[in-house]
């Protein structure tokens, strides 16, 4: 599933590796990613398009949890349901213990 | 005043008591600062049992605990700790010494990334780069590890910064978010959904012990009367001993906690977050259960099982709101006919020591609000099963992370934290040897807690696995060249004495608790005994084996 995740980020020391470490820590991919500190220094502007097979939701959710992101959006390049339950067999399988 | 000194006035300004700490190179600065100061430091004689005992300080005193160590390894040793408290959402602050800003970034003596190291293991990191933001950045430092749901926070500081003199720094402690109350809505369709269902459960986990939620528990349970299971962390959560209480479920829980878990029509969720020990195939866990999850954490909500009600924030609101009975007699005795079913079975025909029957003797005679830290394996499952614990914050063990030496130094933090209560190390023969130096530490300071040493020569919980899932292919899990342990403990003054067979243990445990100051009992035990029941990888919580013959 590929989605855009838009945020501002507070620009303190280590804001956008935490989101990048969060991303691959939570087994995602970003195919395309930008980002631009603001005029004051004050923020960071981040648009990053994400793949992955697990459900978006809970990813979401932990980049809210940072204490750097100020404001976030998503926008979905597919309709449905993001999150809430597992999309496939597959997903489930992931969770298995050792 | 300077940075130093700026940051022991803001611990202070933050009621911190005690510091756990190690120092070295980069550090000495402040721990020039701590003589004279009304902090009381803890030398440790590793940096991970610094960040250990701040973890079991934190838990059994529910106040932040905090660490100190110097750059480089004495950074990189508090890891494993500060991982074990962001698993488990302990609140901790670690402080770690740097090298000098203008030396940061050149692979300098002692230098190591502890900011990018650290950054998947904490809530939140700091480098402080000024010394006018110590005393701002240590108050947001505790305020972001006690609110909320919580967790380690990092702080790093380099040496200049330390070094460097400020004299308008302001100090406010105590500061902390408070958690939103519940939705109204979500309470009225959970309230709802308790009311008409048939087969109720709750299923309570640590989130209860941080909260300091047990009373509202207890409260909902008694105004409901809706059966109990809880998770490794949520024991205590409503006493051992309560009739409604089925026990832990999960991987070794109680065989009437799982089928009750496999038979829920509704399942009340609180302050837990359906970790894989607990739920075995995900998808095949409580097939037929509507769930009502209360959470602290809106991330925990739906990320493993959709919800049909999420009641997000303060859990004690919640389960205040929620006291509807429902009509669920049949169900409740189906429950306690399967808890009746399924009592445990202390009879084990041996002379030697069965552990389950020592920790359920131990529990007996144990004074009132003991707490016991375990450390990481067949005993700490043991300790889960059969001692019966009255609280949450009375049980420390390492859930999330599994943290093999854990159990000593968290109890030398308990024992610091409350010196009134008796505090109990449950180790094992693998575990003790992985924090044995801070029986140095013990001496010491004196601090008088006991440790059960149970020995069964091997890795016991991975021997267990081998056996039943590997084929009997045992792989390095022989541990029958131990050392003497009565001698090791001496050797560091600690008195110690052993046990071998199951008529001693009786007097053995009397004799623990009646010592004044530390003491460790060696307790041998049968190499061949496995921890049960058990739900093998990869099944769902109905299919637990169990022992076919107990071991002899």
């Amino acid at each position: 599933m590929k989605f855009t995740v838009s945020m501002r980020l507070a620009n303190t020391e280590g804001a956008l590796e935490r989101v990048l470490g969060r991303l691959r820590a939570r087994c995602f991919d970003i195919s395309s990613m930008s980002a631009e500190r603001t005029h004051d220094k004050a923020f960071i502007d981040a648009r990053l398009t994400v793949e992955g097979l697990r459900a978006p939701e809970p990813l979401i959710k932990q980049l809210e949890k940072l204490y750097e992101v100020q404001n976030l959006k998503v926008q979905y390049a597919e309709a449905g349901n993001h999150g809430w339950q597992y999309p496939n067999e597959r997903q489930s399988e992931v969770c298995l213990p050792l | 005043m300077n940075g130093a000194q700026i940051l022991i006035k803001a611990l202070e300004a933050e009621g911190v008591d005690i510091v756990f700490g190690y120092p070295g190179g980069a550090i000495m600065p402040v721990y020039d600062a701590l003589v004279g100061t009304s902090l009381r430091h803890i030398l440790v004689r590793h940096e991970q049992a610094a960040a250990l005992a701040a973890d079991g300080y934190a838990r059994a005193s529910g106040k932040v605990g905090v660490c100190l160590a110097t750059s480089g390894p004495g950074a990189t040793n508090l890891i494993t700790g500060i991982a074990n408290a962001y698993l488990d959402s302990v609140p901790m602050v670690a402080i770690t010494g740097q090298v000098s800003s203008t030396l940061m970034g050149t692979d300098a003596f002692q230098e190591v990334d502890i900011f990018g190291i650290s950054m998947p293991i904490v809530k939140h990191n700091f480098i402080i780069r000024q010394t006018s933001e110590i005393a701002s950045t240590i108050r947001a430092a505790f305020e972001l590890a006690r609110s909320g749901r919580p967790g380690p926070v990092l702080v790093d500081l380099p040496k200049d910064v330390v070094s460097a003199e400020y004299n308008d720094s302001v100090f406010e402690g105590g500061a902390v978010k408070h958690l939103p109350r519940p939705e109204a809505r979500q309470l009225h369709i959970a309230k709802d959904l308790i009311s008409a269902s048939q087969q109720p459960l709750l299923y309570a986990g640590g989130g209860v012990r941080i909260a300091r939620a047990s009373q509202e528990l207890r409260s909902f349970v008694e105004a409901t009367g809706i059966p109990v299971v809880t998770t490794l962390q949520g024991l205590g959560a409503v006493p051992g001993d309560h009739p409604l209480n089925l026990g832990m479920l999960g991987m070794h829980g109680s065989k009437a906690a799982n089928f009750a878990v496999q038979q829920c029509d509704l399942l009340i969720c609180v302050g837990a977050r359906f970790d894989d020990r607990v739920t075995g195939k995900l998808a095949e866990f409580a097939p037929n259960a509507k769930v009502i999850h209360l959470d602290a954490d809106p991330a925990e909500i739906g990320k493993l099982r959709q919800v049909e009600c999420a009641i997000m924030g303060d859990i004690k609101v919640g389960l205040n709101f929620l006291h509807v009975k429902p009509e669920i007699d049949f169900w409740v005795k189906r429950c306690l006919a399967n808890k009746e079913k399924f009592i445990w079975d202390y009879n084990a025909p041996t002379e030697g020591v069965y552990a389950p029957r020592f920790i359920k003797e131990m529990s007996d005679k144990a004074p009132e609000n003991t707490i016991v830290a375990c450390d990481v394996g067949q005993h700490q499952m043991w300790v889960a099963q059969h001692y019966s614990f009255s609280y949450p914050h009375l049980h420390l063990t390492s859930g999330g992370l599994g943290t093999m030496g854990y159990g000593v130094p968290a109890a030398m933090g308990a024992k610091m934290a409350c010196p009134e209560k008796t505090v109990v190390a449950v180790s094992g023969d693998g575990s003790i040897l992985m924090n044995i130096q801070e029986l140095a530490t013990l001496k010491r300071y004196n601090i008088p807690i006991k440790i059960v040493l149970f020995d069964n020569k091997a890795l016991g919980m991975v021997r267990q696995w081998q056996e039943l899932f590997f084929a009997e292919n045992y792989s390095e899990v022989d541990l029958s060249d131990n050392p003497d342990f009565v001698k090791v403990a001496e050797a560091f003054s600690i008195p110690a004495f052993r046990i071998e067979r199951q008529d001693q243990v009786a007097d053995a445990i009397d004799r623990m608790f009646e010592h004044e100051g530390p003491v460790l009992m060696h307790v041998l035990i049968d190499p061949k005994e496995n921890v049960w029941p058990l739900v093998p990888p990869g099944k769902s919580n109905e299919n637990m084996m169990e022992a076919k013959v107990k071991a002899i």
